[in-house]
């Protein structure tokens, strides 16, 4: 190992937050307005589960937008799987279009671990 | 065999490795990925990073 990179996930590919939400078995993102308790926001909208409003991707930006009410109207830890398996789907993607082979293993504290291999030696 | 390793934590976030590369090499590897997945926020560098200059001043001294 030469280096390693720690990196915030920014979600900008629709396709692959599609793949995301199939990986989770969500409803597929579609474009709209969502309206909050307060406000509103336009993007990639995505209903998690049991949340009371969906939460808004902008892939232009990278942001997210939801109101989950400090987790009474919905739990972060949804929004975060969804951003993981976005993560995963996201770098599947970039690899198989450099013609990488890709295998993924959960690991036992939640994480994914995802290995592409680029071939050959140094 | 190099290989890029991307850990996925449950926040979402992740952790590129890079193993088997040989100097700078995995630096131009793993960029790819890390402009897709998102923004980079900290990176360290291992000994390896350097074994390639590091044989290259080797040999201009030896010359």
């Amino acid at each position: 190992m030469s280096h390693v990179v720690q990196v915030k996930t920014r979600v900008k590919d629709v396709a692959a937050l599609g793949l995301a939400t199939q990986r989770l078995q969500l409803a597929e993102p579609t474009y709209g307005t969502a309206n909050f308790f307060d406000g509103s926001a336009t993007g990639w909208r995505v209903s998690l589960p049991g949340w009371r409003y969906d939460a808004v991707f902008d892939v232009e930006s990278g942001k997210v937008d939801f109101d989950d009410y400090g987790g009474r109207w919905g739990e972060r830890a949804e929004l975060n799987r969804l951003i993981q398996a976005y993560g995963v789907e996201k770098a599947k993607l970039e690899a198989r279009k450099k013609g990488y082979s890709t295998s993924e293993r959960q690991l036992e504290d939640g994480s994914i671990r995802l290995s592409i291999q680029v071939g050959g030696t140094a | 065999m190099r290989t890029i390793e991307i850990t996925f934590n449950s926040e979402g976030d992740s952790k590129i490795e890079t193993l088997g590369f040989v100097g700078r090499t995995c630096r131009d590897a793993s960029a790819f990925l890390e402009e897709a997945i998102g923004e980079r926020t900290e990176t360290l560098v291992k000994p390896e990073f350097y074994s390639q200059t590091i044989t290259s001043h080797q040999q201009q001294q030896s010359n």
